[in-house]
């Protein structure tokens, strides 16, 4: 087809444009704006489909994924056998182990204990963006799912709802550069942010300089009125600590996440928070 | 059947398969995009026009769909497909190097755009985004065989204009 040079110019024009209007309206629009409503047409629209097409191709990707995999076997090996000494050098601090077991117990307990209803979702399709780490799940506002929710898998903290539609929604993971969740450490109760770096590992920050962090210590959700998350969800364990020094005051600490985000299948959401404590006067 | 609809296909088909089956296939912790891939393919089947306008529709999904700022792919992949159409005019060459020195700029170009533009907005780490866009260019570079002659085949079949009007 030819085409005039001034014609594609100006088309080009306007089609540049439009972009740069739109990325202004999504960062000022509120929930239920017009690009909001585009977004939920979108995912109404592609979610049979993707739906459809994960039932056809899942068992193909799990293999070819397993198959890809192997090379990893290897270095796996040696990181495991790394921790097979560290473990042994564990067992004779046995009894401290035991302690933190019951803590974590603890910690586990409450979440089940603080009368979350969860709705179970299967994952029908991932984020195909290597900047956005997301995920489409197969329920929505039918199902009671809001805005804002708590996304678990059977381990841990998968992320939060960011968009509905009656039928999907889609689920910001923890790992995401956009992510941050208030959490603590389970142990000694120090307050802080966990943030995703779109790496597999996320970074927790503790708020108060010169709080002790130590490697194994597991990080669990932070609660306080109007927090989007119930607290206790746990999220992590602690795999490296670097001191904190010259270039910060805070120690920069990395945890790895209880739930398999690679490989998300079945999750919950909490579609129904604790009901705060009630505070006397 | 008309192009548009022949684009049309090619867009739910790469946006499907990148969303189920691609996203799940990282290698060394990338995705490939094959959006761009497509947008490439259709620009040097067709005319910049044609790729600049599909480039804005596929970045519009693929922001809507994959929960990224709304623009941000759009902008990129508009600029990609007015680019590689463009240049496409330039090249008389059929010879396949030419062709995957194509698709590996414009991957290497659009990865680092996108991040860029996201990186700006605090939604992105510069190490993330440099590492990324050789890896996704490579991907890329694998699936093309795959890719490329399917979208020329069916632009080929497909005229732009009905040969007879009613």
């Amino acid at each position: 087809m030819y085409e005039r040079p001034r014609r594609a110019r100006i088309v080009l024009a306007v089609l540049l444009a439009a972009s740069i209007v739109l990325i202004t309206i999504d960062f000022r629009q509120h929930a239920g704006g017009p690009v909001d409503r585009l977004q939920r047409l979108a995912i109404a629209v592609f979610g049979p489909l993707q739906q459809g097409a994960s039932a056809v191709v899942r068992p193909v990707v799990d293999l070819a994924g397993g198959v890809a995999g192997l090379g990893g076997l290897r270095r796996d090996n040696r990181r495991l056998e790394a921790e097979v000494a560290r473990l042994h050098a564990q067992e004779r601090t046995y009894a401290d182990v035991l302690e933190e077991n019951g803590r974590l117990r603890g910690t586990l307990g409450m979440a089940r204990r603080c009368g979350c209803r969860t709705v179970g979702a299967s994952v029908v399709a991932s984020s195909g963006s290597n900047f956005q780490l997301s995920v489409t799940v197969d329920a929505g506002s039918r199902q009671g799912v809001e805005r804002d929710m708590a996304v678990v898998d059977a381990d841990g903290l998968v992320g939060r709802v960011t968009q509905v539609t009656a039928d999907y929604a889609t689920v910001l993971l923890i790992t995401d550069p956009a992510s941050g969740i208030a959490a603590s450490l389970a142990r000694g109760k120090a307050p802080g942010i966990v943030k995703g770096s779109g790496e597999q590992l996320l970074s927790f920050q503790p708020v108060r300089a010169g709080t002790k962090v130590e490697r194994g210590d597991p990080v669990v959700t932070q609660g306080y009125q109007g927090s989007v998350f119930p607290a206790g969800l746990p999220i992590g364990v602690v795999e490296r600590v670097d001191p904190a020094g010259a270039a910060s005051l805070v120690p920069r600490v990395a945890v790895r996440p209880y739930a398999s985000l690679g490989a998300l299948d079945v999750v919950g959401i909490l579609v129904e928070r604790p009901t705060p404590p009630v505070r006397g006067n | 059947m008309r192009r548009p609809f022949a684009l049309a296909v090619v867009l739910v088909v790469a946006v499907l398969v990148q969303s189920t089956v691609l996203a799940r296939l990282t290698l060394a912790g990338v995705r490939p995009d094959l959006l761009v891939l497509a947008v490439v393919s259709v620009a040097v089947a067709t005319d910049p026009v044609t790729g600049a306008v599909f480039g804005f529709v596929a970045g519009l999904v693929a922001d809507l769909l994959f929960d990224l700022p709304v623009g941000v792919s759009a902008l990129v992949y508009t600029a990609v497909g007015f680019a590689v159409g463009t240049v496409r005019v330039y090249v008389t060459s059929h010879r396949p190097l030419v062709h995957l020195v194509l698709v590996g700029a414009a991957s290497l170009a659009s990865v680092w755009c996108c991040g860029l533009l996201l990186r700006v907005f605090d939604l992105s780490s510069w190490a993330a985004v440099a590492r990324a866009g050789p890896l996704v260019a490579a991907y890329n570079l694998l699936l093309t065989p795959f890719v490329y002659p399917v979208v020329w085949a069916l632009t080929e079949r497909v005229p732009a204009r009905p040969a007879r009007r009613w």
